[in-house]
């Protein structure tokens, strides 16, 4: 996903897109974050318990939590809203 | 509420859809009309009758007019792709839409929007005054017209000036629509901010 996004729209990106366990390369391909940032996004999760580390051989992947998921509800029940108030757009 | 959200979604991309797209071809053309008159200029058709005075100043007009058409063109193309992308999923999507997608598109819809907030807030003036300036053409063309410049009825002055005042109209509109646009994503910019005051409470109560 490309364009302007938020700290907050990128964690709830990489958390759904955790939900099978995935390696750090595509975790930053498909997040389109470079190597240090998406690093530094993936520790924070980490250690907040939203993300699990697992193996997959010898690479390290990473897998959301269940605690994750009340984050991305919230988000989208958030995001949701945006367009239930507000003046709306229409031809 | 995922239904009515993905309505709303929905119809507001198909109407910003159609801006850009109508705010595109205006672009397209007053760039043809400046190629237009350059070119008659360079095979020395005098199709404007334009007098050796005026010759420079209103050839410098032209080419201002091919310069901001061809900027106008290109900023439509950038903002007209990024919605298309997510115009074109929730279109071809079939049956009911699970609220991450929905969520996903709308993600995507606000950081494009982010993006280009700039381009889509000059779209404003830009359009407004390309518009003023196709129905001031439109308007001098059904002088021409009619006969009240030049002398005798002239038809093809009457089509374009049909064509003009149509594009002008369209532009205005479409000023209009961009201003109401903007507004409404703004205020969702707005929101978003004020719900990272949530997300990051959620976040770090951990």
């Amino acid at each position: 996903m490309a364009g302007r996004r938020t700290q907050y729209e990128i964690y709830w990106e990489i958390l759904v897109y955790c939900r099978s366990p995935r390696l750090f390369t595509a975790i930053i391909n498909r997040c389109d974050l470079n190597s240090k940032t998406g690093q530094e996004y993936l520790e924070f999760l980490v250690s907040r318990g939203y993300l699990a580390l697992g193996k997959d051989g010898e690479k390290t992947s990473y897998r959301s939590t269940p605690q994750a998921a009340e984050y991305i509800a919230l988000f989208s029940s958030l995001y949701q809203k945006l367009f239930d108030s507000g003046p709306g757009f229409r031809l | 509420m995922t239904e009515n959200t993905l309505t709303q979604f929905k119809k507001e991309l198909d109407s910003f859809f159609l801006i850009v797209s109508m705010n595109m071809a205006a672009g397209a053309l007053a760039m043809a009309f400046g190629l237009q008159y350059l070119v008659a200029r360079i095979l020395d058709l005098s199709v404007w009758q334009v007098s050796d005075t005026f010759r420079i100043p209103v050839a410098v007009f032209f080419l201002v007019c091919i310069g901001l058409g061809f900027g106008w063109v290109l900023s439509s193309a950038r903002i007209l792709r990024g919605v298309k992308s997510v115009r074109r999923e929730s279109r071809l999507r079939t049956g009911p839409v699970p609220a991450e997608t929905l969520t996903c598109w709308i993600v995507r819809t606000l950081a494009h929007y982010r993006e280009n907030r700039q381009t889509v807030r000059w779209m404003v003036p830009v359009s407004a005054l390309g518009g003023c300036a196709f129905l001031v053409l439109g308007t001098s063309n059904l002088l021409q017209g009619i006969g009240l410049i030049g002398g005798g009825i002239q038809a093809f002055a009457l089509v374009a000036a049909v064509i003009n005042l149509t594009i002008g109209t369209a532009s205005v509109l479409c000023t209009l629509y961009f201003r109401r646009y903007s507004a409404s994503w703004d205020e969702r910019i707005d929101g978003a901010a004020r719900s990272e005051n949530a997300l990051r409470c959620a976040l770090e109560q951990r």
